[in-house]
Formats: structure tokens, C-alpha cells, sequence
């Protein structure tokens, strides 16, 4: 490269950060490319994955562990995790907010996990820790207004639909867990989950 | 789906818990040997999980800034995994995903190689230990107070000063490769008074990605990076090629 001969005495400008301007281009790359550019350690297209996939991320630990401090420290895990693993994505399995959303639960659920002893989990079954997992959701999903349609959807389900879902989703439980904890079969269970998805699919209009 | 078995209609019953991801692990493998028997379920699991996708769009709230700046100084010196082997495609912008580790081991490498003329290593000489200053630099980038400032360098590519504290490090992207007799040098400029910070790496090796480490700062410092002559300069020669305040 050229380099310039220092003329006179020497004063750095300092250079400010570029503005972010969101890349070379609105929305000129998918998730999914994103991902597979990441996955080559393309740096710059990781920022811009960030940039649309952390808030999701974000949201769905907070929703986990609810405590903000902890969000903090496993969404930062997830994303570095989805920085290190991303050579292991494989788009004929899903999407890539799929793929980082599985990622994001399974991460925040074992933190949980860790922090809160099982013995504590186990005791802990019963009405009172049902009804704070069906709050959980309804706080989460009032954050946003434009969530409405989600909100409304949630209402649609049945109480044991609605239940089965927001436990499995939103506390990282099996269905087995959720039998458990819900009192009633293992068959009612995946039905629930199965037809509490399906209800939600059309209702949101999923193709 | 009328050719189902009993069996296959009894693991189909999974699809909401496996969308959810609510199987363990032998459930969820009994039931991707379903899936991959049955085109339809795929559809009916592809609509699913994108549901699913929209539950988590519903809790959707922005990280605190600090979270993006960290994972970015992270992602920086974090090496990503090697076990699958990624489809070859004509992207400009392809890396190979080793260079990662460069971030850490050039500057193991450079401690090595500077040991004849290792002046402008001063600062460093006590760390016999070229594994020290990679740690030093690992540290710094894990600390949760971490603040990251950056931009373009002149001739290519961008530079990252992330500070934590009186500590700081210096990583390069992209940067173009130097003439065979120059190198990179960095130094910590507060009022006054230009203090080296040690070198960069030189010539053809310049090119690419690098960090070191720089102690000692303060708050309203600049660190800067020139090409000198290989070895180093006492004071710098050549117009800084950028320049980011601590």
C-alpha cells in the first residue's frame, strides 16, 4: 500500500465510527444467507445477522429467565454460540431464526436450570407455578402492541391447549414434563401441543 | 398418510411437542426417522416450527447495546467449529473460517518472531510467556465492561479498539498487506506525547486479521496505528492510517 511521507508535525484526525447504515443494502441478504455467510467467517454479515436476530434472542431468554441481568449474560452465550456453531446450520432443517431460537430456549432453560435447584422445581409443582407460566406469557406477550394478534391467538386456544403450549415453549419443558406437572396423561398432552399449534398456525395465518 | 402404520400414526403424534422442541433426545430422533419417511409431515413440521418462530417474535425485546458490543469483541477471537464441512461457494467474502484463530495466535506468533529486535516489545518483555499476551488480550475481550470503539483504516480494511479499564486491545480486519520493509506500529498518543505501543505485524504478514494488546490507557487517549520501517520507529514517520480514542 502507498504511504504517505509525514509532512510537518503530526496530528491525528480522529476517525468517528461509520454511521451504521444497516449494510451494503436493505434486506439484500435472508437470514438463511446471512447464516451461511457467517458460517464462513464472514464478520460483517454476523453484525447484520445481530442486528435482526438479538432482539428475538433477547426476548425469548428474558421471557426463560425473567431476570434481566441473566438475559443478558445468555443472550450474549447464545450469540457467540450461534457465531462458533454456525458452520453446523443446515438450512434443509429449518430457518435460521429456528435454528437460533432453538438454541436461545435450550441455553436459557439449562441456566434456569442450574440457578434453580431441581428439588426446588420438583416441589414447586402444583397451581401456583402453573399460573405463573401462563402469566409469564401474558406479560411477555403485552410488551407489544403489534403482538396483538399473537395475544389473541393465545386466547383462542383452550385453557389446557394454551397451558401445554406456554410450558413447553416458554419454560423449556418436555411434554413429559408437562404431563406431569399438568396432572393429566402423556396422550392428552401431545394432542394438546399438536392441536394448540395448529389452532395458532391458521389463526396467525402461517403458510 | 393413509399408508400409516399404527406406529407411524402413534410417533406422528409428536409433531406439536417436536416443533416445540419438548422431545428428548431418543423421542426426537424416533420421530426425524418418522419425518424423513413422510413428506407431509415435513410440510405440516415446516408450518409448525414457523409458528413457533412467531410465539418467540412475540416476546421479541431489544438487547442493551452493551450486549452487541460484546458478543462482536467475542465473535472477534472466537474460533468457529471445524467438524462439517461447508459447501465451497464463489463468495467474494468467504473467509476460511481458520482465520479466526489468527486473532489470537499472531499475536503469539509476533511475540516469537520479534525476539531479536524486541524493543518495541519493551512493555512486553516480562511476559516470557507468549501464551500471556493472548490471554491478555482474551481477557479483556470477555470483560463485561468491555467498550468498543471503531473505524476504517486508510489502505483497507478496519480497526476495533476494545477497552476494559486502563486496558485495551487492538484488533485489525481486513487490513492490506505492507511492502516486505514495513511493518505496522501502534502507539498511544496522550496530549503531547506519542508513546509506541509495539508493533503490528510486517510486510506480506500485515495483510489480513491481527490484535495486540495496549496497556496503560486512559480515558481521552488515542491509539493509533502507522507503517514504519521494519522494526519499528521511535516516534512515528508516516501520516497514522487510524486513530481511535480510548
Amino acid at each position: 500500500m502507498p504511504v504517505a511521507p509525514l509532512r510537518g508535525p503530526w496530528r491525528p484526525r480522529l476517525v468517528q465510527p461509520p454511521p451504521d447504515t444497516g449494510g451494503d443494502g436493505p434486506d439484500a441478504d435472508g437470514e438463511e444467507g446471512l447464516l451461511q455467510r457467517v458460517a464462513r467467517g464472514d464478520e460483517a454479515a454476523f453484525e447484520r445477522l445481530y442486528d435482526r436476530v438479538a432482539p428475538l434472542v433477547h426476548g425469548v431468554v428474558l421471557a426463560v429467565v425473567r431476570n434481566p441481568a441473566l438475559a443478558e449474560e445468555v443472550t450474549q452465550e447464545v450469540l457467540v454460540e450461534a457465531w462458533r456453531t454456525a458452520p453446523r446450520f443446515d438450512p434443509a432443517r429449518g430457518s435460521a431464526r429456528s435454528w437460533l431460537l432453538t438454541m436461545a430456549r435450550r441455553r436459557a432453560v439449562d441456566r434456569v436450570r442450574s440457578v434453580q435447584a431441581s428439588a426446588d422445581r420438583d416441589a414447586a409443582v402444583g397451581a401456583r407455578e402453573l399460573e405463573r407460566d401462563v402469566d409469564v406469557v401474558s406479560e411477555a406477550v403485552e410488551i407489544r402492541l403489534e403482538q396483538q394478534q399473537v395475544r389473541r391467538c393465545l386466547d383462542g386456544l383452550t385453557g389446557l391447549q394454551r397451558e401445554a403450549v406456554s410450558m413447553a415453549f416458554y419454560r423449556g419443558h418436555t411434554h413429559r414434563e408437562v404431563a406431569h406437572l399438568l396432572d393429566v396423561p402423556l396422550g392428552t398432552v401431545k394432542t394438546r401441543l399438536r392441536d394448540g399449534l395448529i389452532r395458532l398456525r391458521d389463526c396467525l395465518g402461517v403458510a | 398418510m393413509d399408508q400409516n402404520t399404527g406406529a407411524a400414526a402413534e410417533v406422528h403424534t409428536l409433531i406439536g411437542a417436536y416443533a416445540l422442541d419438548a422431545l428428548d433426545d431418543a423421542e426426537r430422533a424416533d420421530f426425524e426417522r418418522h419425518l424423513a419417511e413422510c413428506a407431509t409431515c415435513r410440510d405440516e413440521v415446516g408450518g409448525l416450527r414457523r409458528t413457533v418462530v412467531r410465539l418467540a417474535d412475540a416476546v421479541a425485546a431489544p438487547a442493551p447495546p452493551r450486549v452487541r458490543e460484546r458478543v462482536l469483541a467475542q465473535v472477534a477471537v472466537t474460533a468457529q467449529v471445524r467438524d462439517v464441512v461447508t459447501p465451497i461457494r464463489s463468495a467474494p467474502s468467504a473467509r476460511p473460517v481458520v482465520r479466526r484463530v489468527w486473532l489470537v495466535a499472531a499475536a503469539v506468533l509476533a511475540v516469537v518472531s520479534l525476539g531479536a529486535g524486541a524493543t518495541a516489545w519493551s512493555q512486553y518483555r516480562s511476559a516470557q510467556d507468549a501464551r500471556a499476551v493472548a490471554d491478555r488480550i482474551t481477557q479483556v475481550l470477555a470483560d463485561p465492561s468491555a467498550r468498543t470503539v471503531q473505524a476504517p483504516v486508510t489502505g483497507g480494511g478496519a480497526a476495533r479498539l476494545v477497552v476494559a479499564g486502563d486496558r485495551a486491545v487492538l484488533a485489525g480486519g481486513s487490513l492490506a498487506a505492507l511492502p516486505a520493509d514495513r511493518t505496522y506500529q501502534l502507539w498511544v498518543i496522550r496530549g503531547d506525547r506519542i508513546t509506541s505501543a509495539g508493533l503490528g505485524p510486517a510486510g506480506a504478514d500485515a495483510a489480513g486479521s491481527w490484535s495486540r494488546p495496549v496497556d496503560g490507557v486512559r480515558r481521552g487517549d488515542l491509539v493509533a496505528v502507522s507503517v514504519e520501517p521494519t522494526g519499528g520507529s521511535a516516534q512515528p514517520t508516516t501520516t497514522p492510517v487510524v486513530a481511535l480514542k480510548v
